[in-house]
């Protein structure tokens, strides 16, 4: 997880990088300080450039209370070379030099300046200036560069280390300041990431009055017969253009803060090193392979394979690692099909992984043929700064073995190194029967729907002409039948079956079941025509034999079937 | 021997006939031989000789567009595939040549799987004479639910009854999508850059539109060598017969009988 989250924070930091900007084609402003402090008196002197455009106007420089503006001199057009991806890519860069005298001694802060670039309206970072009246303590103090290369090749990494510190007997001393102009801002040059030593004390001190950079404390030290108190600061970068690069003059400030209740005291001393220079020189052509990867550096490669036994159609993982001094981060690693000695292969993908001192490779490969023996060597083209020549790294060959599965013969063998993929599906041999005789004809499915809705408005109102069939009185009416049969089902005996039949009667008359109590069916049934003789005749001898059954001692219930099939009777005669 | 002699000659003709006869075995073997030209003739020929049921032309049409396919011939391929939909909507294979096809002419999908295309694909995934039973059966549901209504009422036989409308509605649009797409004049534009549609049937004439390779088109005409085609603006216009591929389509099943 954690390494996810500083990989994640590495690409989001080289994409926003000023030269990852100028790589995509868009310009890119900066401004920077020539020396960080100045004493009262002389001149603060900023560099302002513009990369990667033709068309830049400086704009007015915002006012600085206790600094005078002089004036700015420019633009100086300049033209740069590097290598993007294999090709050569010119740029020009737009440069002005700004001056400004301080008034008074203090810290100041330059405002972002404003550029026109291209129509567009640009900005530059602040800078920071402190003015000292005089600088005190170069016999106290020590600040010194180290080793640092006068000539590095395009796309080399180097790495820059800044020494300082102070007398040893200074012991009450309990400030320290670097103050560096061109701290993350270097055109022309990406910072990577630079090894930690083991074994050293880290320290965090103040940088450029307002950040703070962890150094490696390197103790007591004896140099030039001065016992020294020593700091250590070292930065690695890779140069992605020609031509000269420099760093600004840089000042160690040190000495002793206490602050009070009310008053602060300071005894602050600084000491200097002047600009360093260097020069970025182009890879040279003679000599260039054509498939150069970008790599520069020493690098050594190394091979391994997760099985070296397989069957045909199988595939292996063929992991290279390179490691070394050098750009491992940026080389474009070998595409191994496009590779001859991999023309055995079946190349299904790599993925790519880089850890600080490695770069490692994993191929997804798969052999063509059961004849394949080996994996062959890698070869990465790189140049190797140290010899100033073109040289070749390779992996050693990894022997392999490929078996033909049981039953892969014929057809399936002489294809197996064939490319698998989409084809048309073969062609239907097979007669298909007859599906579609006996569909509906057009006036079938014309006539159904209208004859549907002709009759359905005639049975509509039929059938309303008798009252609304979803009244109460209808669904009562409809709902008599199944109700009866219900509580024929849970009667026990003669009297229930004869509530049973009588709410029947009255959910059929709608009328209240005790109308039924004791009423003669015969008179009743003449007053109303419509009900038929049969079923009044069913119906009263069903009613009088259920009386009996009641006021007879058993009160044995009658057949169940016959009362529902007299009930039926009379529904079906008019009741 | 004269017997003999009129015999003969009056059966002559009916064994040369026969032995001309395309047959599907024939143009299968054809297309099993690599000579996928001939298979597509023999195809082509069946096609537009023998009285098929809706299946049996459905598979013709797939094999012509597989022989067309291998052929390299592809907008014709795509033409004899999308013609063979009609027959059989829901096969995969069909389905899965098309796509393959279209792939390889460089048009776009048949299903592009959005709402619109999936809308299109359920309408037409139904033979004609599917259609028209799902149109009965929508029918039938209608008269359910309307007779419940009529007998019953209430408001949950209206609804019901409303729901039969729509069902009964939705059920007769593949039908009413045959009926107004299966034009048995329809020609298809195969020819690989598309066509010019000229204003009159000669080269030289004015060119009034450009039809694409893969889209149809209404015959309204024919000459010797040029077919009279309907623009977009429904404008009669020539194009040259070999730009175009006409497939023979059975006319629509109705009540005339």
């Amino acid at each position: 997880m954690k390494n996810l989250y500083i990989a994640l924070v590495a690409i989001i930091a080289l994409a926003s990088s000023p030269e990852v900007q100028a790589q995509k084609g868009e310009p890119v402003v900066s401004a920077q300080l020539q020396t960080g402090l100045v004493k009262l008196g002389s001149q603060a002197v900023a560099q302002v450039t513009v990369e990667g455009t033709t068309q830049a106007l400086l704009r007015e420089v915002a006012p600085v209370d206790g600094l005078d503006f002089v004036g700015a001199t420019g633009p100086k057009r300049s033209v740069f070379e590097s290598i993007t991806r294999g090709r050569r890519v010119r740029s020009e860069t737009l440069s002005w030099t700004l001056h400004w005298r301080p008034e008074r001694e203090g810290s100041f802060e330059i405002p972002p300046l404003t550029l026109e670039v291209d129509g567009q309206e640009v900005q530059t970072q602040g800078m920071s200036l402190r003015v000292v009246e005089d600088f005190q303590g170069q016999n106290l103090g020590y600040l010194e560069w180290i080793d640092a290369p006068t000539k590095v090749y395009e796309g080399e990494p180097f790495e820059v280390t800044l020494r300082f510190g102070w007398d040893w007997a200074m012991t009450r001393f309990n400030h320290a300041n670097l103050i560096l102009p061109w701290w993350g801002r270097l055109p022309g040059t990406l910072e990577v990431e630079t090894k930690p030593s083991a074994g050293q004390r880290q320290l965090d001190i103040s940088l450029n009055d307002s950040g703070v950079v962890r150094v490696r404390e390197l103790g007591r030290k004896t140099i030039e017969e001065r016992d020294l108190r020593l700091f250590e600061l070292k930065r690695t970068y890779v140069s992605t253009r020609t031509g000269s690069l420099s760093f600004p003059a840089s000042h160690f400030e040190f000495g002793r803060v206490d602050r009070g209740f009310f008053e602060s005291r300071r005894e602050i001393y600084y000491v200097a090193w002047p600009a360093l220079e260097m020069e970025i020189v182009a890879l040279p052509e003679e000599g260039r392979p054509f498939d150069f990867s970008g790599g520069v550096g020493r690098f050594s490669a190394r091979s391994s394979v997760d099985r070296r036994s397989l069957d045909l159609g199988e595939s292996l993982k063929l992991s290279i690692e390179w490691t070394g001094t050098g750009n491992l981060e940026f080389f474009e690693a070998p595409d191994l099909g496009r590779e001859d000695a991999f023309a055995g292969f079946r190349t299904y993908g790599a993925t790519d992984r880089f850890s600080g001192d490695r770069r490692v490779v994993v191929y997804d490969l798969a052999p063509k043929n059961a004849d394949v023996s080996e994996l062959p060597p890698v070869r990465l083209n790189i140049f190797d700064p140290s010899k100033g020549e073109y040289t070749e790294v390779e992996t050693n060959p990894i022997p392999i073995r490929v078996r033909v599965p049981e039953g892969l013969v014929g057809l399936e063998l002489e294809g197996a190194g064939e490319v698998i993929g989409l084809d048309l599906r073969d062609i239907k041999t097979a007669s298909v029967g007859s599906d579609g005789a006996g569909a509906p004809r057009d006036l079938m499915l014309l006539g159904l729907p209208l004859a549907t809705i002709a009759g359905w408005v005639a049975l509509r109102r039929s059938v309303r002409r008798r009252g609304d069939p979803a009244s109460a009185k209808a669904r009562r009416r409809r709902g008599a039948r199944r109700s009866l049969k219900r509580r024929l089902g849970q009667a026990g005996d003669a009297r229930a079956q004869a509530e049973a039949l009588r709410a029947f009667l009255g959910d059929r008359t709608d009328e209240a079941s005790t109308a039924w109590e004791g009423r003669d069916v015969t008179l009743f049934a003449e007053a109303r025509d419509e009900v038929s003789e049969e079923a009044v005749s069913a119906l009263a001898a069903l009613l009088e034999e259920l009386d009996e059954a009641v006021w007879s001692r058993e009160g044995v219930a009658l057949d169940r079937a016959r009362i529902m099939d007299v009930a039926d009777k009379a529904a079906g005669g008019g009741l | 021997m004269i017997l003999a002699a009129i015999l003969t000659l009056a059966l002559t003709p009916c064994v040369s006939a026969q032995a001309a006869a395309p047959s599907d075995e024939g143009a299968v073997e054809a297309y099993r031989a690599g000579e996928y030209e001939l298979a597509l003739e023999r195809w082509g020929e069946l096609l537009g000789a023998a009285e098929l049921n809706t299946g049996e032309r459905g598979r013709l049409l797939y094999n012509a567009g597989n022989a067309a396919g291998r052929s390299g011939s592809w907008h014709r391929a795509v033409a004899y595939y999308t013609e063979a939909l009609r027959e059989m909507p829901r096969d995969s294979d069909l389905w899965t040549n098309l796509e393959f096809a279209r792939r390889e002419a460089g048009m776009e999908p048949a299903d592009r799987g959005d709402l619109g295309s999936t809308m299109r694909r359920l309408l037409t995934a139904w033979t004609e004479p599917e259609a028209r039973w799902l149109a009965l059966s929508g029918s039938l549901l209608l008269l359910v639910t309307l007779l419940l209504e009529a007998l019953r009422g209430g408001r949950s036989a209206r609804s019901g009854a409303w729901l039969g409308a729509l069902c009964a509605v939705i059920s007769a649009l593949p039908l009413l999508w045959h009926t107004q797409t299966d034009d048995a004049a329809e020609l298809y534009v195969v020819s690989e850059k598309g066509v010019a549609v000229r204003s009159e049937p000669k080269r030289g004439s004015k060119v009034i539109e450009r039809a694409e390779a893969g889209s149809r088109r209404r015959e309204v005409d024919r000459l010797s060598g040029w077919v009279g085609i309907e623009t977009t603006d429904g404008v009669k216009g020539w194009a040259p017969e070999d730009a175009l591929l006409k497939l023979p389509r059975p006319p629509l099943e109705s009540g005339d009988e």
